[in-house]
């Protein structure tokens, strides 16, 4: 039994340890808070990407064995081994796979993010947004669009004309137009979230406002192609995704590695698994079951078609975007069913989790209340409210590319699996 | 029946809501969520977490 001095010691631990976490995630959101995402530069993935290699595929989500991805990533990883000349077919490319010729790796370990497949190659432009306020860099492949793309899956002649077209000329034509004028990409969301953008699925207002910031630059650039750069930009209203993206992970990485904090610093998706990460447990990876979103889908195509959710896309929920910020963007319940008032609560729900609101991030809808941002495993362990996304949703079946979208949960068991390693690490 | 200054949150299901209107009764329906079922080792950690202050 306890002695009384010995109780009293427990409850100041206790209390000191209650002390820390609150401090610590304090740190956490105002870390995010201070990032900065200045897009700099766009250039080859392995010339800048950390510990690219030719024979390297980068994926979304964790860790995961060629063996066991769902058909959309195995597509997206062999035709991105047909991009690099490495193989001819997708049946050759598959082998190679099988064979261990092929290094696989998450995004997140290489300070990348990849929508969907997420599949990054040696030979794509990325691109690369800078957070001066604590000298780390993000990357993240260029946007391809929607419907039939390597990134869901889609394989056949146009997808790949189309990325070597986006790896030859709009790579290095953006290349050019940004070192002449790097883009502020935090201004961007700031305003684009007023503008009704939400930065998972909805980015109207956004890629407009990036195509009036690279439109000068572009067309000074004396190429004959910089029209067909702006035309493409122009006629996809998720370009922005791309940008979103990394920007979100160039101001969430050094939220991480902050003893005893308990805010979320990675999450993602493979198909297979959603991986989350922690501060104070950097590096680790806890994982529970991905799964098939519930949305809207397009012609011809329903929740049998679907595959389980992928991508890299929810780390825009790990700094107030996305899931969190839907009240913001109401127009996007149309796109992934629900109404005004789902996208309201939405928001609402993300204020119980978080251990803090944006500064930059503010809601109209909420009277300009800052996005709910810094998720905490111990609030969503109490509260069961587990974060959700607005995605995009692929196909099951190889080559067919993305068939609607809608809204997916992240796994409670990956939450309980973190507070557990978070007690035993602190001795809770 | 139920009158005076008693307020009824209404949780249940709409025709008991809409009767318990039928009946005049002063009552408000409100959005209830059952809290998560939690493992007893998470339970005991989110205890621990709380327990102090």
């Amino acid at each position: 039994m306890m002695s009384v001095a010995e109780e009293e010691k427990d409850k100041s631990g206790v209390s000191r340890m209650k002390d820390d976490i609150e401090a610590a995630n304090a740190e956490a959101v105002d870390r995010m808070n201070r990032g900065k995402a200045v897009l700099v530069d766009f250039e080859l993935a392995k010339k800048v990407v950390p510990g690219m290699k030719d024979n390297m595929i980068l994926h979304a989500g964790p860790p995961i064995a060629y063996k066991d991805m769902i058909p959309a990533m195995k597509v997206a990883a062999q035709g991105g081994l047909i991009l690099e000349g490495l193989a001819k077919t997708l049946e050759d490319a598959d082998r190679m796979c099988l064979k261990g010729d092929v290094e696989f790796a998450p995004c997140h370990e290489h300070s990348t993010v990849g929508p969907m497949a997420g599949v990054t190659t040696a030979s794509m432009y990325v691109a690369v947004v800078e957070n001066a306020e604590f000298g780390n860099r993000a990357y993240c492949n260029l946007h391809e669009g929607r419907g039939k793309i390597l990134r869901f899956g889609g394989y056949d002649e146009t997808i790949m004309k189309r990325l070597r077209w986006m790896n030859t000329v709009q790579g290095p034509l953006l290349k050019e137009a940004v070192k002449s004028k790097p883009i502020d990409l935090k201004v961007i969301i700031s305003k684009g979230i007023t503008m009704g953008d939400e930065f998972h699925q909805r980015f109207e207002a956004s890629s407009l406002l990036f195509l009036s910031q690279i439109l000068e630059p572009l067309m000074n650039s004396g190429s004959k192609d910089s029209a067909e750069v702006m035309k493409f930009i122009a006629e996809r209203e998720q370009y922005f995704l791309n940008l979103a993206m990394p920007a979100a992970k160039a101001i969430c990485d050094p939220a991480d590695g902050i003893e005893h904090s308990t805010v979320v610093t990675r999450l993602t998706r493979n198909g297979v698994g959603y991986g989350i990460g922690v501060s104070s447990l950097k590096g680790e990876w806890f994982v529970g079951p991905a799964e098939i979103p519930k949305g809207l889908y397009f012609p011809g195509f329903t929740e049998k078609d679907a595959e389980h959710d992928f991508g890299d896309s929810a780390i825009t929920e790990t700094i107030g975007l996305g899931g969190y910020a839907t009240a913001s963007a109401p127009a996007v319940t149309r796109f992934i069913g629900g109404n005004a008032k789902d996208a309201i609560q939405m928001t609402l729900d993300g204020y119980k989790v978080c251990a803090g609101v944006s500064r930059d991030f503010l809601i109209p809808s909420l009277d300009f209340k800052g996005a709910p941002t810094g998720i905490d495993i111990i609030k969503v362990n109490q509260t069961g409210l587990v974060p959700k996304s607005n995605t995009g949703i692929a196909g099951h079946k190889p080559g067919v590319g993305q068939v609607g979208a809608g809204v997916s949960r992240a796994p409670i068991e990956a939450f309980r699996d973190a507070l557990r390693a978070f007690a035993k690490k602190y001795g809770v | 029946m139920l009158k005076g200054n008693l307020k009824v949150f209404c949780v249940g299901a709409d025709w008991f809501y809409q009767e318990m209107l039928a009946q005049k009764i002063d009552v408000k329906k409100v959005e209830w969520t059952p809290p998560p079922e939690v493992p007893e080792d998470i339970a005991s950690i989110l205890g621990a977490l709380a327990g102090a202050k």
